[in-house]
């Protein structure tokens, strides 16, 4: 909200004589005041209603991190799960006989 | 707590424990809370501790009848509006009166207690509760400084306020004009011309008359028929026209403490100076405003709603009578009122600021009445004060996105609690009306949070009584 008058050097209401002008001016003045007021009023409420949205979303924010590191957790079990298996298929029977099968063809 | 005592006679309503921690509700012989009704009311006493009392919508013979929230000028016109009450039983005994007491909602009024209003149906009622008789709204009229006198209104259960003719504090009326011709016939009468006899036809002591006018004024001022009145004429410098400086000045220049902004394309019906005026002597009104109608009889104003931070216009293109089964046509608080008919007090519009040169075409009025509001005092519609507007002649349509921003950065948050949530939301907000087809719920709501008409806790502390026959002083 722009409420910045420029008036020339010496024009400005507040320095008049004529009490009808400076009388204006003090209402104009209290208007003002009383909207900025009632902005900061309405702008603080907003800022208290994102903080608390903030905040909330922090925790949930809290409670996800808990989540992916658990994620991890399971992955990583996973993953080493994964590699035993590897080494357990490479020990399997129908591997050790394809691998013989294999090594009989090359020697032909 | 989890506890509501039940009341259905007089003999029951006896006065609780100061200790207990609960509340009282009296439905009456006939009357049953409804499902959600103990739960909704103990809910809303629950979430505000600092309340001293709760009551909701009800059901009368099956057909649901929504209520306004909390309103002490409705109170008195309708004294029913908000029964059954749920009050806490420590408010009872520090009131000393019991549940059944018909005068028991008045005493919350001048208690300045907060009384809640749940939008959802609370109890069921073969009849309408009953409310205070007459003789308890006089006794509360005195009570509150109110000189005037309750009589029946056009419908069981309401009432509207008879001024006393004794009574009638100075008031001064400023009327910005431009001399615009009505247009009707050679003759050519201005606007404020036919304004000024209908306010000439009231016959009404202590009067002071301040026209303001500016280069845009068409014609020689000082020719204009004051029909008798003690007019003055307050003259602007030439610069841009605002309505909201054209009242200023006439404001500041004003002898009397009570004030009325006056377009002048109006004209007054008879007694509506005095319907309005009557209101000023309880000390918690700041602003009142009338029921405006277009020439052919429909409502032009009968007070304003702001829904989705647009002020707008209720009932308009209604005939009076068809806005009764809405309140239309009683006393009541009301958000704002407009600045075609503004009557107030003249410290407090300038301690204030008076109306805002930040909106020197729309939204000047709202603003006032919001600014009012923020000091503590209530604004009301009185639709026993009528008045005939040629709208057109004064007003401009548009709304310039200058005004609207700076609207916005004010009180784009406001709310109405006295707009059931219930309510349509209008089509086209930026249409400044509401026709019909706003007062029918959409869907039917799952949620009934309880509202209250307070705004911050300065809201709720008892008022010096002003005494309007002061002389007005400069800011």
């Amino acid at each position: 909200m722009s409420s910045h008058r420029v008036t020339p050097e010496g024009t400005d209401p507040i320095d008049s004589d004529n009490m009808t002008e400076l009388n204006l001016e003090i209402l104009r003045l209290r208007d003002l005041a009383l909207g900025h007021e009632s902005r900061a009023e309405m702008l603080t409420a907003r800022v208290e209603e994102l903080e608390g949205r903030y905040s909330k979303l922090r925790k949930d924010n809290h409670v996800l991190e808990g989540h992916i590191e658990g994620l991890e957790g399971h992955i990583e079990g996973l993953e080493e799960a994964n590699q035993e298996l590897h080494v357990e298929l490479g020990r399997s029977p129908i591997i050790r006989v394809a691998r013989a099968v294999a090594r009989r063809l090359k020697l032909r | 707590m989890r506890l509501l005592h039940v009341v259905s006679s007089h003999a029951d309503g006896s006065q609780c424990d100061q200790r207990c921690q609960g509340a009282a509700i009296n439905l009456g012989a006939t009357g049953q809370l409804s499902e959600i009704g103990e739960q909704a009311i103990l809910d809303a006493l629950e979430s505000r501790p600092d309340a001293d009392a709760v009551y909701g919508d009800i059901k009368i013979a099956g057909n649901t009848k929504r209520r306004s929230a909390w309103s002490p000028t409705r109170l008195a016109s309708e004294p029913g509006c908000c029964l059954p009450l749920a009050v806490r039983c420590t408010t009872l005994a520090e009131l000393g009166c019991r549940i059944t007491d018909p005068d028991l909602p008045f005493r919350l009024v001048r208690s300045e207690s907060l009384v809640l209003h749940v939008p959802a149906v609370v109890s069921c009622h073969s009849r309408a509760p009953a409310g205070a008789p007459v003789t308890e709204i006089n006794n509360h009229l005195v009570e509150v400084g109110i000189a005037g006198t309750a009589v029946a209104g056009s419908e069981a259960g309401t009432y509207r306020i008879v001024p006393d003719p004794s009574h009638r504090p100075p008031l001064s009326i400023i009327i910005p004009t431009a001399g615009q011709p009505l247009g009707e016939g050679s003759h050519q009468e201005l606007a404020v011309e036919r304004c000024l006899r209908s306010v000439a036809a009231l016959e009404r002591p202590n009067l002071e008359i301040i026209l303001v006018v500016g280069d845009e004024y068409q014609g020689d001022p000082e020719a204009i028929n004051d029909f008798g009145l003690p007019i003055r004429l307050e003259r602007r410098p030439p610069r841009e026209f605002s309505f909201a400086d054209a009242c200023n000045r006439g404001l500041l220049t004003a002898r009397n403490e009570l004030v009325l902004l006056l377009n002048d394309d109006t004209e007054m019906d008879p007694g509506a100076l005095d319907a309005l005026a009557v209101h000023f002597g309880d000390p918690t009104i700041g602003a009142a405003g009338a029921m405006l109608r277009y020439p052919d009889g429909t409502v032009q104003h009968a007070g304003m709603v702001i829904v989705m931070a647009h002020p707008l216009h209720p009932f308009v293109g209604w005939q009076p009578s068809e806005s009764r089964t809405h309140g239309g046509t009683l006393a009541r608080d009301v958000i704002a009122v407009t600045g075609a008919c503004l009557m107030s007090r003249r410290s407090l519009l300038l301690s204030v600021g008076a109306m805002s040169e930040q909106f020197p075409f729309s939204f000047n009025d709202v603003d006032l009445c919001l600014k009012i509001r923020r000091a503590g005092y209530r604004t009301i519609v009185e639709p026993g004060a009528m008045l005939m507007h040629r709208e057109s002649l004064s007003r401009t349509a548009h709304i310039f996105d200058r005004e609207w921003q700076r609207w916005l950065d004010r009180w784009g948050e406001v709310t109405d609690p006295w707009y059931h949530p219930d309510y349509h939301q209008p089509n086209d907000p930026t249409s400044l009306n509401l026709n019909a087809n706003h007062l029918e719920p959409p869907v039917r709501r799952n949620h009934f949070q309880a509202r209250d008409t307070s705004l911050s806790p300065r809201v709720h502390h008892r008022r010096r009584a002003e005494n309007l026959e002061t002389p007005a002083s400069a800011p």
